[in-house]
């Protein structure tokens, strides 16, 4: 197993008190795996990445363990971990433009994370090799004119083309665990599907293992191995992509697949699309028993007061009382 | 129907200048560039329907928007509203008619008013009867909601404040520019089944503008597909949907993620620049069927059947 989280606990520290964001969060990842991290705004989504890639901000409380290789992240000092950040574990920030350092070169960066994927594999530096390897990385995401983005700034980028050469980077240095943050949500729909194609690349051939995390279930079905459906912080349900996507167990995937427009579903006539009743709880106030409950279709009395444990059902592990437990 | 559509447009222009031309400038004769964010687009909508307009970022679809609104003076062409040509002196009662819904409600809505007087502003004055009414049909109670700010409220709900704002003058023709591409899919089909409901109810004509396919598909009964500043495509929804004739739009369809195919076909290459675009047809240098006609010759707005493309494969 590549990538292994057990009993992950995370709070933030704030003037209200604590807030418990991911609660007894267990995930395996394998080698080559996709997986989709899916839910609404404010489910934990992002929290969960950031704990992977451990760069939560500074008033973050973490417990547990994320082993990768046999090493916990956790127990490493941060110099131990800057050997671990780009070629083991490389995130992909939802926000392009704090991610590239505004004084350097497009060039500089590329050709410095080239310096650490050859230095790293033993390979000896050689400038060349690494502007070739940046050049390439560039072209293999769509930039017309290579040699002219390597001179640039990031200031003189846009959005979609900073989050680009964030790509090229991730392409540069082939980390065994890619985490990426609603990667494509500032791009273009052609563009995004030339970035998916290139993470579905990098996964076949590099063996990566890719944490995607986004709220758009289709572009979740597209590019994912498997699915893990977060709702408060819980993991509500996880298993193969092509199962939960045709036959959704857990009531929140149920509801969160209906809300979705899909091409395949309106051959006949117009049908109203379903949505969830109200908003996702804020972590200050979290409903008791299961937290999806006020929301829930199937409430049962049982849900108001017991949360309901992981249960596994064929492939598939879910929370919910409605399959067992009680 | 024998009507006159209640929009059309006839080789509607809207050029900006690319960059600030100073006197210096005009002294060592720096010729100005323009962007041509919309060339020569003529659409027509009907009274009642809904006209998808899909494109890529920077394809010229808001611009077109706030030009059917009046928010931007065409640089050429004719636009007629109800079947008058608007001139200058029409603007004023042009707007009493059409409004406008943003991406972004949050920076679309004055954040310092509260959730009432957003509402009654188009109105010149405040009339809670027609507020409260306004925010009824868009689901938002006038007691609970009426004192807060934008901030108080969630995204869902703050798209509805903007929504209420356009509908409480009763307009004819509302431009929704991208109204959704900022929720939550749970509330993204909320939003969606709202405005479907107002339609009915207030026999309401929209121009939708956004790149996400799925939802176009859902909303509109015709679509126009822009790109590079050229509507390319357009016709009945169900016709454009399920054979698609400009190559663009058969590459845009294979781009979308949709559930039910795993994989993604997208053209290759990037959108051109409006400053420069090719020459002949904008889409030659990423078109799969490129002729030596598409590289000099723009092509003409051909109707094939009930469709409209511009294409040099159907001549």
């Amino acid at each position: 197993m590549l990538l292994s989280i057990r009993n992950l606990f995370v709070g933030y520290k704030t003037v209200m008190g604590t807030l418990h964001v991911l609660d007894d969060v267990n995930l395996n990842v394998d080698k080559g795996e996709i997986v989709g991290i899916v839910g609404e705004s404010g489910s934990g989504k992002s929290t969960l990445g950031q704990a992977i890639a451990r760069v939560l901000p500074g008033n973050a409380v973490v417990s547990g363990r994320i082993m990768v290789d046999g090493v916990n992240l956790l127990e490493l000092s941060e110099g131990e971990m800057e050997k671990y950040r780009g070629t083991t574990v490389f995130m992909i920030l939802q926000n392009p433009f704090t991610s590239l350092n505004p004084v350097k070169t497009v060039g500089y960066q590329l050709m410095e994370a080239a310096r650490i994927r050859m230095v790293r594999s033993g390979e000896r530096y050689s400038e060349d090799r690494a502007y070739e390897m940046a050049i390439q990385a560039l072209k293999d995401l769509r930039f017309p004119d290579p040699e002219v983005i390597m001179l640039r700034y990031p200031h003189q980028l846009s959005g979609g083309q900073i989050q680009r050469v964030v790509l090229a980077m991730s392409l540069i240095l082939k980390p065994k665990i890619l985490i990426a943050d609603e990667p494509t949500s500032a791009l273009d729909v052609t563009i995004q599907a030339q970035v998916i194609n290139l993470f579905k690349e990098l996964s076949r051939e590099m063996e990566s293992a890719i944490l995607f995390i986004t709220h758009d279930i289709s572009l979740a079905y597209v590019i994912s191995t498997r699915i893990v459906v977060l709702y408060a912080g819980r993991i509500m349900e996880d298993g193969d992509v092509e199962s939960i996507i045709r036959e959704p167990m857990h009531p929140y995937t149920q509801g969160l697949i209906a809300g979705v427009p899909d091409l395949s579903k309106f051959v006949s006539g117009r049908v109203k699309l379903q949505s969830i009743p109200g908003n996702p709880p804020s972590f200050l106030d979290l409903p008791s028993g299961c937290k999806f409950h006020p929301r829930c279709p199937y409430v049962k009395d049982i849900c108001k007061v017991q949360e309901p444990p992981l249960t596994r059902h064929n492939n598939r592990v879910i929370r919910c009382w409605l399959y067992g437990g009680g | 129907m024998g009507m006159a559509p209640i929009i059309k447009t006839e080789n509607l222009r809207k050029y900006y200048l690319a960059y600030k031309i100073g006197l210096l400038d005009r002294l060592f004769g720096k010729k100005p560039a323009w962007v041509r964010a919309v060339d020569n687009v003529s659409i027509e909508i009907e009274e009642g329907e809904t006209l998808g307009l899909i494109g890529e970022s920077g394809s010229g679809k808001t611009t077109l928007g706030k030009l059917l609104v009046t928010l931007e003076k065409p640089d050429g062409g004719k636009y007629y509203f109800m079947g008058e040509e608007v001139t200058e002196d029409k603007i004023p009662w042009v707007r009493q008619q059409v409004a406008m819904v943003f991406q972004n409600p949050y920076s679309s809505l004055n954040p310092r008013m509260s959730v009432k007087d957003i509402i009654s502003e188009p109105l010149g004055h405040f009339d809670e009867g027609r507020v409260r009414e306004a925010m009824e049909m868009v689901g938002l109670n006038y007691r609970e909601h009426g004192n807060k700010r934008p901030r108080e409220l969630s995204g869902g709900q703050v798209q509805r404040v903007a929504i209420a704002r356009a509908i409480v003058k009763r307009p004819r023709f509302i431009v929704l520019d991208e109204p959704t591409s900022a929720l939550d899919a749970s509330l993204q089909a909320q939003v969606l089944n709202l405005l479907m409901d107002l339609k009915e109810e207030l026999k309401l004509t929209y121009l939708f503008i956004t790149h996400n396919l799925a939802v176009a598909y859902y909303i509109a009964d015709r679509v126009a597909i822009m790109y590079a500043g050229k509507v390319v495509e357009y016709g009945d929804v169900d016709e454009v949907f399920k054979k698609p004739m400009h190559p663009y739009t058969q590459l845009l369809m294979k781009s979308i993620p949709t559930i039910g195919r795993k994989t993604l076909e997208p053209p290759t290459g990037e959108v051109p620049s409006l400053i420069n675009p090719p020459p002949g047809c904008r889409f030659n240098p990423r078109c799969p069927y490129v002729m030596d006609i598409c590289r000099e010759r723009e092509p003409e707005m051909l109707s094939v059947d009930k469709r409209k493309v511009a294409c040099w494969l159907y001549k």
